[in-house]
């Protein structure tokens, strides 16, 4: 009786090992990035950025910004108060992200005047603080924007990795293609490829270090590297906190005059 | 020899004593180190016409601020050498201490505030006094000066209740106790954000030469819609004065004005084109008053940036209609505005202030500034 418990479940730890190792293989293109899209990244993020933005004569510029990010369910609210350099001090810019059809509202504190400024939310195309992310590089964009088609399988670094072709929906995109390189273990993103709208490759996005925090794994240093006009922008991720006490208050006009 | 400290501002002085005090008083809640912050910057105004000068400066602007427990200390001192005239000048931008409350926030001190959702045009925008002077300015906002204010802000769940009592500006001839006073009540919301305003604020008055108090009840509106920023601002003035003519000469007689603004932001890729239309209208027409019923005053912007946002050129097109007294004529003026960040320190500026028609001189300014 007991070896028969024994090779029963034997056989279903193989079964199940086969079936899970076939899934995996079926998974299409959609349904990896979905998991990319679905990983888990806490209900709430406070962070801080250094951005350093490096031209074709190894010049460097260098942006500090602290963020706090929090999903309220209906609404994904952000706020970002910039440290330096000198001249944009003190400016704060805010989004709220909802899950409707409504756009995004975003606003921008602007100190010398004292005055809060909405401003469109339309152009997700925009380059953010002269780096080389777009906002939707960022994270704000969604899985429903693109068309998502498995290509292949290769390895980095050692790690083992889908190769999904992203392909916009809409016609007047920035980019005419992405390809993305999913890490198989961790439905993280560990290479992306941007293509032009002719077709030509513009940018790679190389993930440098990764950690986990709190159970969540981090990307704390990335590099964005635009190879035609040979700019590259690091972007490095300090004193991450997820799922902290953040006030809704946090995200309002009273904190983006007052600052941090 | 350089006429030291020609406009000392002996009020900033007491400002900033005052300020400084209060800070010791909250020297125990101080947080973390001050930050400080440098900017030297170089000005030249040159008229077309004549090729020569207008104005010259160098100026010194030193930010301070210390974060307190509850609350903040800002201190923005300039100190201006006017190279032309061999003058030196000491003011106060801005100086204040700020104190946290649970649900409000209050403001001592020099300060600039804004209200309304316009750019460059004013309709609610009243507390602080404006530049009298015609050089021509980087921003068309540069041209505000900061009020010795006390500002409260009270926090409900849905806006902000904004209470402020103001001295009368250094530059006018009123009594300290004419004090400016107003109230705004301002919602950022989905999709739209608004405020309502009311309040009594002394402003230069281009008709009588003088300051006087503007009594008035108003509004603005800004909305998201896709592309556009669909911005409007509207006020209705109580009892302003204005010139009439009689027999005897000018005759100042008082009479309401509604004034309204509606403005539009379009952003296209690289490009922000902004359109601005305000009208004031006298509600009971006297006769022979000085100017017409409406009086209007359009801004058309296009802005572009290049260079990953490091060279940003911004083309103005201003039309402002005026009463009909001595050397003011309606104007049309172009200014076309650069400005080339040579890196994060230096930051390189040049712009036209060019009068297509009117009474004004067209003039061409450079500046260099170093932050530091």
């Amino acid at each position: 009786m007991r070896n028969k418990i024994i090779i029963t479940v034997f056989v279903l730890v193989a079964l199940m090992t086969v079936l899970g190792t076939v899934s995996a293989a079926d998974l299409s293109g959609e349904e990896i990035m979905e998991k990319v899209y679905n990983r888990k990244t806490g209900d709430s993020r406070t962070s801080n950025l250094e951005m350093i933005l490096i031209n074709r004569h190894s010049a460097e510029r260098i942006r500090e910004i602290k963020q706090f990010e929090k999903d309220f369910g209906e609404v994904e609210k952000k706020i970002m108060f910039f440290i330096s350099p000198a001249d944009v001090r003190n400016t704060s810019f805010m989004n709220w992200s909802y899950n409707s059809e409504q756009s995004d509202d975003q606003w921008i504190f602007l100190p010398a005047l004292n005055k809060m400024k909405r401003i469109s939310s339309e152009n997700k195309s925009d380059y953010f603080m002269g780096s080389d992310f777009t906002y939707d590089d960022l994270g704000d964009r969604t899985l429903a924007e693109d068309q998502h088609k498995l290509i292949g399988e290769e390895t980095i670094d050692g790690k083992e990795v889908y190769v999904v072709e992203n392909i916009p929906v809409a016609e007047a995109d920035l980019y005419s293609r992405t390809v993305t390189y999913v890490w198989q273990d961790n439905w993280i993103g560990l290479k992306k490829e941007f293509y032009d709208e002719e077709g030509e490759l513009l940018k790679v996005l190389t993930v440098n270090e990764i950690e986990e925090i709190e159970g969540i794994l981090t990307i704390l240093d990335n590099e964005m590297h635009n190879l035609q006009s040979d700019h590259r922008t690091i972007l490095k991720t300090s004193e991450v906190e997820y799922n902290t006490e953040i006030d809704e208050n946090l995200f309002s006009e009273r904190m983006m005059k007052r600052g941090i | 020899m350089m006429n030291f400290l020609k406009r000392e501002k002996s009020f900033s002085l007491t400002l900033i004593i005052t300020l400084a005090a209060a800070v010791l008083l909250f020297s125990s809640s101080i947080v973390g180190a001050a930050y400080i912050s440098h900017q030297i910057t170089g000005y030249s105004a040159y008229d077309l016409e004549k090729s020569s000068e207008l104005y010259s400066y160098l100026e010194y602007d030193l930010k301070f601020e210390q974060r307190l427990e509850n609350g903040q200390f800002v201190l923005n001192p300039k100190l201006q050498i006017n190279t032309l005239k061999e003058e030196l000048e000491l003011d106060l931008y801005e100086g204040y201490l700020d104190y946290y409350f649970t649900n409000a926030d209050l403001r001592l001190g020099r300060q600039i505030i804004s209200w309304g959702k316009a750019d460059g045009l004013t309709v609610t925008n009243l507390i602080n006094d404006q530049r009298q002077q015609k050089r021509p300015f980087v921003n068309p906002d540069d041209r505000f000066i900061g009020s010795d204010a006390l500002k409260l802000d009270y926090f409900t769940d849905n806006g902000t209740l904004e209470a402020v009592v103001s001295l009368p500006p250094t530059a006018s001839d009123l009594d300290t106790d004419q004090l400016g006073f107003g109230l705004r009540y301002s919602v950022l919301g989905m999709g739209s954000d608004y405020e309502i305003s009311a309040g009594s604020f002394p402003q230069f008055n281009i008709m009588t030469q003088s300051y006087e108090d503007q009594n008035f009840i108003g509004g603005s509106f800004s909305n998201d819609l896709g592309s556009f920023v669909l911005k409007g601002e509207g006020a209705y003035f109580f009892d302003r004065k204005y010139l009439r003519k009689s027999p005897t000469g000018p005759q100042i007689i008082e009479n309401d004005e509604l004034e309204m603004l509606l403005g539009v932001d379009y952003y296209l890729g690289d490009y922000l084109i902004a359109l601005q239309i305000k009208e004031g209208i006298l509600i009971d027409e006297a006769t022979n008053i000085m100017r017409d019923q409406s009086m209007a005053e359009y801004s058309l912007m296009a802005q572009r940036s290049f260079l990953r946002d490091n060279l940003t050129v911004e083309n103005w097109l201003i039309y402002r209609e005026m009463p009909e007294l001595p050397g003011m004529e309606n104007t049309l003026l172009w200014r076309p505005r650069l400005t080339y960040d040579y890196s994060d320190q230096i930051t390189i500026g040049a712009g036209l202030d060019y009068t297509i028609d009117g009474p004004e001189k067209s003039e061409f300014f450079i500046q260099l500034e170093n932050i530091f």
